[in-house]
């Protein structure tokens, strides 16, 4: 359903009248099927073989994984490890499996080959998509011309987590030190913290039919913190009037926003129909709180 | 039939001419139609005005591209059809996605300090579409000119749905940007 205000709606319409005198040249040019192949756009070596080169990878990983076997040296045990029971907390010690043993050795053999594939699908993503548009302070999203791909590379974080512990809102916030609203629509909030290598406060939340995740820290990381360990297709930068915020989006749906506001690391993240108009308008409704 | 030969058809005030232009542009006018209006009867009604109305436009016009002529008009007849309606109930179908998505092109108020006629911001609309990547600015008007769903518009280029959308959120920021800029208000 339509949340437009009268006078907006009657503003767009007249931006949309107004296309009416679009040149045809280029209403013609969009009549062409798949036309971004003919725009001199690169369809890259890995781009197209990226998923057979991956297995290909993974396979002679795990071989030397095995081969190797004897030669490694225990690890320590890492309780953290286990599952949380919520999908984004398993996320987050997947790839550091630093538990003992030789199936752990696999994991983690597997979790070191998952990463570099991961490392060459970024390094096969289109770059000229996140080219700069401005960066000048205005108002709204601004995307910059920020390196968000070496962004996302540095910013990266697999935290390892000893106990999550469920509470209710009002215990979350006292632990948090901060009173946030939930979007107003939002249903089946569920409240927890994280304790390990950091302390992370979590919120699961339902808006509409997609979950949210939204995840904040005090500790010192400016870092994503979701937990979110996708093949992350589509990554950008914006900039808005609460400072610099970063996207990554995967092609099944997943999304993750995350930015550093004064002494908190945030995140924004969805397990399905991510869009960066989703994760936008959930970063500037926390964003906003975090700076009052 | 060429589109030349039509035109001829319509310069010789021949009923044909109408005829052929359902043959050729008929399916094409109503998929506009119906992406706006999202009813049979009104998109049928709205593609036969279309041909009244090229009956009417030509001569003395002799259009470039027939098809986008045509479609033109049929856009225009439709999104005045769809205003009139509005009042008595907002559509469904994607006008009201659209609409709402459109909206966060209207630069805001406080920044600007006149208004501009429709034919400015017609123009610097023209203007902001050159200056996007053509892949973006094909996405664009597919989505605000034709009004086609995302996935039509995935499909139809090959791209992942969520490529498409990201492309449209840039989009609406960059013409907002734009219009600010220039100075435009809606």
């Amino acid at each position: 359903m339509s949340r437009l205000t009268e006078e907006k709606e009657e503003q767009a319409i007249r931006i949309l009248e107004a296309m009416s005198g679009v040149d045809e040249e280029l209403l013609a040019r969009s009549e062409r099927k798949a036309p971004a192949k003919q725009s001199g756009k690169v369809v890259s070596f890995w781009h197209k073989y990226g998923k057979a080169m991956a297995a290909c990878a993974c396979l002679a990983v795990l071989g030397t994984a095995f081969w190797g076997i004897g030669n490694l040296s225990k690890s320590s045990d890492n309780a953290a490890a286990e599952p949380h029971g919520m999908a984004l907390v398993a996320q987050d010690t997947a790839p550091k499996a630093e538990t003992s043993g030789p199936e752990s050795v696999q994991e983690a053999a597997a979790a070191d080959a998952a990463e570099e594939v991961e490392e060459e699908t970024w390094s096969s993503t289109e770059g000229g998509e996140t080219a700069g548009v401005t960066t000048e302070e205005d108002q709204g999203p601004r995307e910059t011309s920020g390196a968000t791909k070496e962004a996302f590379e540095d910013k990266r974080n697999y935290l390892n987590y000893a106990s999550v512990k469920a509470m209710d809102r009002t215990a979350w916030e006292n632990a948090a030190g901060i009173s946030l609203e939930l979007p107003a629509d939002a249903q089946d909030a569920e409240y927890s913290v994280l304790d390990g290598d950091i302390t992370v406060y979590q919120v699961h939340y339902l808006l509409g039919a997609d979950t949210y995740s939204m995840r904040m820290t005090k500790d010192p990381t400016d870092s994503d913190i979701s937990g979110m360990v996708y093949d992350w297709n589509d990554y950008c930068e914006f900039i808005d009037e609460y400072g610099t915020y970063y996207f990554a989006l995967a092609d099944a749906g997943q999304g993750v926003c995350f930015w550093q506001q004064g002494e908190y690391t945030c995140t924004v993240a969805m397990n399905q129909h991510a869009t960066m108009q989703a994760l936008t308008e959930a970063r500037q409704h926390f964003a906003k709180q975090l700076a009052e | 039939m060429e589109d030349t030969a039509i035109i001829e058809l319509y310069w010789n005030r021949d009923e044909r001419a109408i005829e052929e232009s359902q043959k050729s542009y008929g399916k094409y006018c109503h998929t506009i139609a119906w992406n706006v209006l999202y009813s049979q009867e009104d998109a049928d009604e709205c593609v036969n005005d279309t041909w009244l109305r090229a009956w009417g436009t030509i001569p003395p016009t002799r259009p470039n591209r027939l098809g986008i002529f045509l479609g033109t008009i049929t856009r225009n007849l439709a999104l005045d059809r769809w205003k009139g309606s509005r009042r008595l109930k907002r559509g469904s179908g994607e006008m009201p996605v659209v609409l709402d998505e459109i909206a966060e092109c209207v630069p805001d108020k406080n920044t600007t300090e006149d208004a501009v006629e429709a034919a400015e911001l017609q123009r610097q609309i023209n203007a902001f579409l050159h200056e996007l990547p053509e892949r973006d600015c094909n996405i664009f008007l597919r989505r605000y000119w034709y009004m086609e769903e995302y996935n039509e518009i995935a499909d139809r280029y090959s791209l992942n749905l969520n490529t498409v959308k990201s492309s449209l959120f840039r989009s609406r920021n960059k013409l907002k940007d734009y219009l600010e800029k220039e100075g435009i208000t809606v």
